[in-house]
């Protein structure tokens, strides 16, 4: 086991190797190094250690194809893509400006349109829309009706 | 270009400001992401998820750090989130990582001059990065900022939100248990000298 420095320690030298203490100090230890082995073992231990470490990182991310990732993005925006998204909800959303109570009326205005159109079709009554309990005729006959959008039909039976 | 320009055009949903965008800082991300994961195919991922929820959250982003910083926050959240997702599978290793790095390695030093010598520097760092490989994650996280972005004790206590005292300790910690590891391989490596040169 290599002997240790006794003036500095290893957070010392850490944090000298980092450039992280006041100039002085560092400049002292430039020196220190100079003379004492441990320490010039150390710095130059962390130093090859963050230098290995770097290098790999570098070699790894070279290896790495440039397309891979502009074009799985392009691919990904490709299904939902902002410009598209973005300007349809900005344009219904943003149509009555900042205003919530413009937009709430609004959007209250596009549902009760909406509504009208169906026109009963999907939330129209789902029984009969009248029952005919009697028909004064003397008469007898049945008579079947079918109405033109809602396809509800009427019979129409009477007795004599 | 500014970035005050790139972020307007982001925001316009721009296709060539987006491009711009990856082309800067893809490589710095894949980087970062792959000193934590040490994961090839997760680093590019979770870069391509960072780039994509850049899109959009672009709007949210209010310029009060710089673009790379956000970009480099994001990344840093996402590898950890990554972390933890598969910790909780199956413990992590890489093995692969090392076969390949190995490899790679034996048929590097093979073609240069001094195969012997080579293959012992190989062996050297090859131990380093083992030693980097089994670093608990705040430590690691500490130690690619620091080295990868060369990011002052500030900037990292300011990016992981984390005192400055913290940065310094987790720090100094990584490159003990670095140095430790090194150590405890060499000393193994002399005893196995020793051993050999009393037999023959």
């Amino acid at each position: 086991m290599e002997k240790k420095c006794d003036k500095y320690s290893f957070e010392d030298i850490n944090r000298y190797v980092d450039n992280e203490l006041p100039q002085a100090i560092h400049t002292e230890i430039d020196r220190h190094c100079e003379s004492c082995v441990p320490c010039y073992n150390l710095v130059a231990s962390i130093r090859s250690i963050d230098s290995v470490f770097n290098d790999h990182i570098e070699q790894q991310a070279m290896e790495f194809d440039q397309n891979i990732i502009p074009d799985r993005v392009k691919e990904k925006l490709a299904v939902t893509p902002k410009t598209v998204f973005g300007n349809i909800f900005g344009n219904t959303l943003g149509l009555f400006g900042k205003n919530i109570y413009l937009k709430l009326s609004g959007i209250t205005a596009i549902l009760i349109i909406g509504l009208a159109m169906f026109n009963g079709t999907v939330i129209g009554p789902s029984g009969p829309s009248a029952i005919v309990n009697y028909v004064d005729t003397e008469l007898p006959y049945v008579m079947i009706i079918e109405t033109q959008k809602q396809k509800h039909t009427i019979i129409w039976f009477s007795e004599a | 270009m500014e970035e005050q320009k790139l972020v307007e055009r982001l925001r316009k949903g721009q296709q060539w400001a987006f491009n711009q965008l990856v082309t800067t800082h893809q490589n710095r991300l894949l980087k970062i992401a792959f000193g934590i994961t040490l994961d090839h195919e997760e680093s590019l991922e979770i870069v391509q998820d960072v780039f994509l929820s850049v899109f959009e959250n672009i709007d949210f982003f209010r310029q009060e750090a710089s673009l790379a910083s956000w970009l480099r926050r994001i990344t840093i959240n996402s590898c950890l989130n990554w972390k933890r997702k598969w910790k909780k599978r199956f413990r992590w290793h890489h093995d692969p990582i090392d076969f390949q790095t190995e490899a790679r390695l034996t048929n590097e030093s093979f073609k240069k001059n001094d195969p012997e010598s080579l293959v012992r520097e190989k062996q050297f760092e090859k131990k380093i990065l083992d030693a980097i490989k089994i670093l608990p994650e705040k430590l690691r996280v500490v130690f690619v900022l620091n080295n990868l972005e060369g990011l002052p004790y500030e900037e990292i206590s300011k990016t992981l939100d984390i005192k400055m005292g913290t940065v310094r300790s987790r720090l100094h910690s990584a490159r003990k248990k670095i140095l430790d590891a090194l150590e405890m391989s060499n000393n193994t490596n002399k005893k196995r000298g020793d051993g050999n040169g009393k037999k023959m």
